[in-house]
């Protein structure tokens, strides 16, 4: 029989009964599987980065710099080690000057993989090297020699060190998750750090003490760590600064991890996890509308098949014989299209990568079983869920319909078969969520949308409806087929408004949200801060400011340090992780005067010379480690720690681009942690500055890092380009999947008419008959079409509208603004889409004579 | 009695309806030799398509017996009714009942393909071919006229070699010249194939093309004429109704 109903199968096929069918299946499975593969290749790729990581196979990382007691340990138990310092500097040569992620290696550097050097920008001759750079060498990323018109063998200049170019580094072990750092990288040896004078107190660099040796020394080293922390918390409780056994200032502790590669793994797994499961959260869109295209073009082959079941039973085939040959045919459409589905999805996926390849500078693996598992699922829980209910009752016609083909047939019921659809969207989306509470609110909120869409969608029909009854014969013709039809053109609004609306929200975000938020930047707006001033500098550096007449906010001190305690018992990784901004090192400063921006909303302002050390806290990291007036924290700064009261909480517009803190001390307070100073510049327009060439440089920064080799200028509209640029690649991203997501909502289209194919072939035919012209047939048709088309784009525009206002006025802080631009395409998208589309699937209906039409429906 | 191949004995057919209960047939009971042909006329709504798919193992009475060959397809359920219309029967419909995405030769290979028939294709060539339509192997449904769809679905139902054909007003979708090429078809392939042949249809000529003819009226089985034995009444049999012109039956 699998013969024979493969032939059925493909004859189905041939007689274009299965093309919307396996079409929205095909569409699904692409979706998922090229979301799924994308997401799957670049976990792999940065996963496999992170065990590579370490460049070796324990490391101590610390934001100070590592005590002597840990390399004695590593010592102790024979391990090899090295040491590297991570921080941004500015690195200049002549004139030009760029804000390099600097690195400092020692000789021993790296205890595991190889750097792979090049010497030549176009030379492929890459060599692999198992040191790192002898003293007085640069090895830099060859994207500098252009930054900065240097060639191999000329001086680059960091801070106070002068090196020379001798490498150009391709790959390094431990890049780190290389999510594009914004400085190119310039790589020197350890020994001549001190020369540079970049780093001092307060300084923002990140170190690491690398470690390799024997299995069991590894463990012992790591053994001898939690011992370590453990002491620490044991002594913290105490609640003194002492030296524990392990020979550590304890204190330092917070400052300090052991970092692994599993550990690395572990953390990135989960950030991993949740952005895989967003990507497919918006294929399930996808998979909802192509569920639903299924559903609908299923139960018109269901309807096709009727007379072949009912004359097999007659001929003599049996309800089990036709259960088996339905299981057969559907097992292949479910195989081949969701083959065809990955095949597509693969393709797919490289679109997606070439979109986001700048923001993912990795080599990436092949991807895992896990995507094609997921596009496997997809493709047949689909086939489960939305096209067998619609077919499930097939086996049961009784023969007697080749007789009496008015005979009822036992359909599954619309509710049984909605609730076996939205049960498959659950599994889907719960195995794509790897959650199922996740699962139920997504599926919860996209309904309410839908449901939203549909209500909006009644009242635009009713309004057409009204509307049509005073026009002329296809207007009104046209306009009553859409309320006559109005389940169907409902479900066609909603699939297409609603992923219209994302669409044009996601467009709307990368066209229009960054130019308003520079459009609408006080025009005294910083374009410049300067960080890392040394204490001696402040003054010579206002000195040159003011020779360029340039004018700066206030200068602030500043230090880095974290929050260890409060009222004097220890804060647990858990409560910190509560608060995004406090749970790492911060930057702290000291100030008699409130800054600009900020108000106080709860306490007071420091009037005298208090008794102790005072501070102030911004608001909402304040409510999020819930901490209150009054309470007594304990910082850890620079492995120094200090107690000081809470006495006001302040309210901070972040939008005013000022040098804003979370945490604010009573000046003196930070004194002995000799702080730098930071400031910001106003030197030209911010927003002037976007199209002007990436070589362009503010006058006054190359005379600083002449100057002051130490300090960074760190330029505005560099990271207003660089968050722009990931904001492009993003929302790219998301576009293409949505365009795919809005092909599905093509195929409910289709579906959507094809259900009532047979319906209009016959009215047409009729109206064709009494003598109505094809112009008629044409014009109601396309006012059908394009009326549906406005009403999507209507509502599309609407939604979009609305999530924009709340993403300017809520996360962005800005003043509302129509973006008509949007309407314009929103509306023009739905009508010429589906007008276009609905035309091309109509096509029939309106070039097959009208006998042909009435015969064929006989 | 031993060539019987039909035997229809007290057959009633009662369907529920929203006052009482219709009884579309009533007592009917009659039986048929091989090779015979019989003709089921009688007004519309008489309940002679309902005896046919009782006939046919398509339906079941609400009481009395039937037995095709050696089955007593009442006592059976659908599964085994199913296997003695794969064994024994072949239908022609008024409407043809071809499938509209399968050429001419694929519809007509298609029972016996379900059945297994290893010669299936060969077969339908060979009976498109008898009924005059050997250059239209490959021609869909659409694409021939009625005639044409009913010679195919007549090559259909003999190519499976059925014992027992029954056709539903096989000329009821036609105009007069062709109906007479569908019935003179149907009545050579039925001599040559020595199938027992049984038909509803309005059409007086055809019902006197056949050896029997039993005329239903309001459910019962009012006439027959020829040698169809009616049980329980077992000498031929004719009636004054009988007599009536073609267009009343």
């Amino acid at each position: 029989m699998t013969l024979v109903d493969l032939k059925l199968l493909y004859r189905d096929w041939r007689g274009g009964q299965l093309n919307l069918v396996v079409s929205a299946l095909v569409l699904a499975v692409m979706v998922v599987s090229a979301v799924s593969l994308f997401a799957d290749r670049v976990e792999r790729g940065i996963v496999q980065q992170i065990s590579q990581f370490l460049a070796a196979d324990l490391a101590v990382g610390g934001v100070i710099a590592i005590e002597p007691a840990f390399k004695d340990q590593a010592d102790a138990l024979s391990l090899n080690t090295a040491r590297t310092a991570n921080f941004r500097s500015m690195v200049f040569a002549g004139e030009k000057s760029h804000l390099a992620s600097v690195k400092a290696v020692s000789s021993a550097y790296p205890l595991r993989g190889l750097i792979e050097v090049a010497n030549s920008v176009s030379a492929n001759n890459v060599q692999a090297l198992s040191t790192g750079p002898q003293q007085g060498e640069a090895w830099v990323e060859p994207r500098l020699l252009n930054l900065l018109n240097l060639e191999l063998g000329d001086q680059l200049s960091v801070g106070y060190l002068d090196l020379t170019i001798t490498h150009l580094i391709v790959n390094e072990p431990d890049r780190g998750t290389a999510f594009g750092a914004a400085g190119a990288r310039v790589m020197f040896n350890y020994q001549d750090l001190p020369t540079t004078q970049l780093i001092r107190p307060g300084s923002r660099a990140s170190y690491r003490l690398l470690l390799s040796g024997s299995e069991t020394s590894i463990a012992q080293y790591q053994e001898w760590y939690r011992q370590y922390e453990k002491n620490e918390v044991r002594d913290g409780e105490a609640g003194g600064e002492s030296r524990s056994d392990t020979g550590l200032q304890s204190t330092a502790a917070p400052h300090y991890q052991l970092l692994t590669p599993q550990g690395a793994q572990e953390q990135m797994g989960e950030t991993f996890t949740r952005g895989r499961a967003f990507l497919l959260l918006s294929g399930t869109i996808g998979v909802l509308l192509a569920g639903l295209a299924m559903a609908l073009a299923s139960h018109r082959y269901a309807g096709r098949l009727t007379d072949q079941i009912a004359l097999m039973k007659a001929w003599g085939q049996g309800a089990s014989a036709v259960r088996k040959s339905q299981a057969i045919r559907l097992f292949a459409i479910a195989l081949f299209s969701t083959l065809l589905g990955m095949l597509l999805g693969w393709l797919v996926h490289y679109l997606l990568l070439e979109l986001a390849k700048e923001l993912l500078n990795i080599e990436l693996p092949a991807p895992s079983w896990r995507p094609w598992g997921v596009a496997a699922l997809t493709g047949f829980v689909c086939v489960i869920g939305f096209a067998l209910p619609a077919l499930w009752h097939l086996p049961t016609i009784a023969p007697l319909k080749v007789l009496r083909r008015d005979l009822p047939s036992s359909l599954v019921g619309h509710g049984k078969r909605l609730s076996i659809g939205i049960l498959a969207l659950l599994i889907l989306t719960a195995w794509y969520s790897e959650s199922i509470v996740t699962a139920v609110l997504f599926l919860a909120a996209l309904f309410a949308l839908f449901a939203i869409c549909g209500i909006v969608a009644l009242q635009f029909l009713r309004l057409a409806k009204g509307l049509g009854a005073w026009q002329g014969s296809y207007l009104r013709l046209g306009l009553a087929n859409l309320w006559r039809r109005r389940q169907h053109t409902l479900i066609q609004l909603v699939g297409f408004a609603s992923t219209l609306m994302l669409l044009l929200t996601v467009v709307g975000m990368r066209t229009s949200l960054i130019s308003e938020w520079e459009a609408q930047l006080p025009s005294d707006t910083p374009s410049h801060f300067l960080f890392n001033v040394a204490n001696s500098e402040v003054e010579q550096v206002k000195g040159l400011l003011q020779e360029e007449d340039l004018k700066t906010t206030q200068w602030y001190p500043m230090v880095r340090g974290r929050l260890v305690a409060i009222n004097g018992v220890d804060i647990t990784p858990e409560r910190l992780a509560r608060s995004g901004g406090l749970s790492r090192e911060v930057n702290f400063t000291q100030t008699d005067e409130l800054p600009p921006s900020n108000t106080i909303t709860q306490g007071q302002w420091w009037q005298q010379s208090p008794d102790g050390f005072e501070f102030s806290m911004e608001e909402e990291v304040a409510s999020e480690i819930g901490v209150n007036i009054g309470d007594e924290i304990t910082f850890s700064i620079g492995g120094l720690t200090m107690t000081a009261k809470l006495t006001s909480l302040r309210s901070v517009n972040w939008q005013s681009m000022n040098p804003n803190f979370y945490v604010i001390f009573y000046p003196g307070a930070l004194d002995k942690y000799q702080p730098n100073w930071v400031t910001a510049v106003k030197a030209g327009g911010l927003a002037n500055n976007q199209d002007q060439s990436l070589m362009y440089q503010a006058p006054f920064v190359g005379k600083m890092v002449q100057q002051f080799p130490t300090a960074i200028v760190l330029e505005l509209t560099d990271v207003v380009a660089r968050i722009r640029d990931v904001i492009t690649q993003v929302t790219q991203g998301l576009e293409l999947i949505l365009v795919l997501v809005l092909a599905c909502g093509v195929m409910v289209l289709f579906a959507s008419i094809g259900v009532s194919f047979d319906e209009r072939l016959r009215e047409n035919a009729i109206l064709r008959t009494l003598g109505s012209s094809k112009k008629v047939i044409i014009g109601a048709l396309t006012v059908e079409y394009a009326s549906l088309g406005a009403i999507s784009g209507l509502i599309a525009s609407i939604g979009a509208e609305i999530v924009l206002y709340f993403v300017q006025t809520r996360v962005f802080d800005l003043s509302a603004q129509w973006h008509p631009m949007l309407w314009l395409v929103g509306l023009l998208l739905g009508v010429v889409l589906i007008t276009a589309l609905g035309l091309l699937r109509s096509r029939e209906i309106i070039t097959v004579p009208p006998l042909e039409s009435l015969r064929r429906l006989a | 009695m031993n060539d019987t191949v039909l035997r229809v004995n007290a057959v009633n057919k009662v369907v529920p309806s929203a006052d009482d209960d219709l009884a579309i047939l009533q007592d009917i009971s009659f039986s048929l030799q091989q090779s015979q042909s019989l003709a089921i006329v009688g007004p519309s709504g008489a309940g002679k398509s309902t005896l046919l798919g009782l006939l046919a193992g398509l339906d079941v009475p609400t009481s009395g017996d039937i037995w095709l060959g050696q089955h007593k397809i009442t006592a059976m359920n659908e599964e085994g009714r199913a296997r003695v219309r794969a064994e024994l029967v072949g239908f022609v419909f008024q409407t043809f009942q071809l499938l509209g995405s399968l050429t001419a030769l694929e519809n007509v290979a298609l029972p016996m393909e379900l059945n297994g028939q290893p010669d299936a294709q060969a077969r339908a060539r060979d009976y498109l071919q008898k009924v005059g339509l050997g250059q239209r192997f490959k021609h869909y449904p659409k694409q021939l006229s009625g005639g044409e769809q009913q010679r195919v679905a007549v090559a259909r139902a003999f190519a499976c070699a059925p014992k027992l054909l029954f056709a539903d007003e096989p000329t009821g979708n036609l105009d007069q010249a062709t109906g007479e090429k569908i019935s003179d078809l149907l009545f050579e392939l039925n001599q040559q194939a020595d199938t027992t042949l049984i038909l509803v249809t309005h059409e007086q000529r055809l019902a006197d093309r056949c050896e029997r003819v039993i005329t239903i009226d309001g459910g019962r089985l009012v006439s027959s004429v020829g040698n169809a034995s009616v049980v329980g009444d077992e000498k031929e049999h004719q009636d004054n109704n009988s007599q009536q012109p073609a267009a009343m039956i």
